[in-house]
């Protein structure tokens, strides 16, 4: 007997992600990479020619570049720390503390690379 | 069922690693490193001219940081429906490259 | 019932003897605080469209069946009350599945995966002799909101991952898996594991997280995946130290 199917297949285009705000977010979130390459390049040129790197950080199209690598960071710090608990089978309560503890060693972090920086200036 | 093992593990292996680093230390390091000498300072910066153990972590830092980057890049180009073969073995190279190049930078003024 | 309020909804209407492509079409339903979609799909089967096609069973979100998009969201349409779509409601059958007539979909690949990943204890050579095969809460909670999945594929229609591509094992099924893979009672995770490993498996995963968000059983499928990467990776290290092992006592041999 013949069948009377006819399955339709929606493909799925480039553009999905516009469709709902919270794959804009995984895109924008999955974008901060480009960031992290652009910082470990102008870095990595830091470490072979410092020259370079003092001329590079004052040409004005990198400073915008670097002003958004510098949002892109913080958003992946966040986005970065929502997920952590995911790879972790461990009870909601311990999670959240460990979360936490992330913050506070980011921060801690920070503040000490502010003042070594500050120490050098 | 394709059931033939990747390499993926590795990869995201330093994914992770890159990731949580990054997300640790990459907001300071860009204000510090990048932001902060476009207005202040002329010559060397400071942190170039750090101990060994500071030039050490600054490789490591640029390292695991492409390799993050550059992993989302891989995935990414397939989320936006682009198919190129090349791109793991180009962007992975990329990431060993830098990987390669900040370790000699790293030690190449001691 | 003078103030009976009316509603216009949109539904997805495929006949494949008939259309070459889905369309929209409207339909009038009355509504009141406590209607949900699929009262209104029931209204309309039995009073303006009796041939309209939809999967329901229990009414009650236990037994996953009647899953549909509304407004782009994959959601369950017995837990869809129509006063939350008051600006606008377009009902399509779930995404990434092929469309089989208006808002059925063919769950086949859905169902293959979960098989795949035998979401079953396996191993356990224990007899009805030996008595209760006890665990300690410990134990359970290890695993128990794995186990509340009810099977509706909302996970699937969530994930651009399976729309992108199809052979990826998804969601639920690797979920299932690692479910079992973490019950104290099977010894299966082995076999199991030969499946999440491969490319297909859950690294076919990018953590986009909206599975665990439109889950309306709170699994956190997103969360079973990212643990089954670790399980892999470590595997996958343990394999690459075996593989040497074994030649260094195949070079000690000779």
């Amino acid at each position: 007997m013949a069948t009377k199917r006819k399955p339709y297949i929606r493909e799925v285009n480039a553009g999905w992600w516009k469709k709902l705000p919270f794959y804009r977010d995984y895109m924008l979130r999955e974008g901060t990479s480009v960031f992290a390459v652009w910082v470990s390049v102008v870095l990595l040129v830091a470490l072979l020619s410092p020259d370079t790197f003092m001329s590079l950080v004052k040409n004005p199209l990198v400073i915008i570049l670097n002003l958004a690598a510098f949002l892109a960071s913080l958003l992946h710090t966040k986005t970065w720390y929502a997920l952590v608990p995911k790879i972790l089978n461990l009870p909601e309560a311990i999670l959240k503390r460990l979360v936490q503890t992330l913050w506070g060693l980011t921060i801690g972090v920070s503040v000490v690379v502010l003042a070594l920086a500050a120490a050098s200036y | 069922m394709d059931e033939k093992r990747t390499c993926e593990p590795i990869f995201w292996a330093l994914f992770g690693a890159g990731g949580m680093l990054t997300a640790i230390c990459a907001p300071i390091f860009i204000l510090v490193l990048l932001l902060i000498p476009a207005f202040v300072g002329s010559g060397e910066p400071a942190f170039i001219n750090c101990s060994l153990l500071g030039r050490l972590f600054l490789f490591v830092f640029i390292s695991l940081s492409a390799w993050c980057g550059l992993h989302r890049i891989v995935h990414t180009l397939h989320d936006l429906r682009i198919h190129w073969s090349l791109a793991p073995l180009v962007c992975y190279g990329s990431a060993l490259l830098i990987t390669l190049l900040a370790f000699a930078g790293a030690l190449i003024r001691c | 019932m003078a103030d009976t309020k009316t509603m216009t909804i949109k539904i997805s209407r495929y006949n494949p003897e008939k259309d070459g492509e889905p369309h929209l079409e409207l339909y009038t339903i009355p509504w009141s605080e406590k209607t949900v979609l699929l009262d209104a799909l029931q209204y309309i089967k039995d009073n303006l469209s009796p041939d309209l096609s939809f999967r329901s069973s229990c009414r009650m979100t236990i037994c996953g069946s009647c899953g549909v998009m509304i407004n782009g969201v994959p959601k369950l349409a017995c837990k869809a009350p129509l006063r939350e779509y008051q600006e606008g409601l377009t009902v399509e059958p779930l995404a990434n599945f092929p469309i089989e007539r208006d808002l059925v979909v063919d769950l086949t690949h859905f169902m293959e995966y979960i098989q795949a990943l035998k979401p079953y204890i396996l191993g356990n050579i224990r007899r009805p002799s030996d008595g209760p095969n006890k665990q300690t809460p410990e134990e359970i909670a290890k695993y128990h909101k794995y186990s509340m999945c009810i099977n509706c594929g909302l996970c699937y229609a969530a994930c651009p991952q399976f729309g992108l591509n199809p052979k990826f094992l998804g969601p639920a099924a690797i979920t299932l898996g690692r479910r079992y893979n973490l019950d104290s009672r099977d010894k299966g995770k082995s076999e199991r594991m030969e499946k999440i490993n491969s490319e297909n498996g859950v690294w076919g995963c990018t953590l986009v997280g909206y599975c665990s968000e439109v889950c309306p059983k709170h699994v956190d499928p997103a969360a079973a995946l990212q643990q089954c990467k670790v399980d892999s990776a470590l595997e996958f290290a343990a394999s690459v130290l075996n593989c040497k092992k074994k030649e260094a006592s195949h070079g000690n041999k000779a």
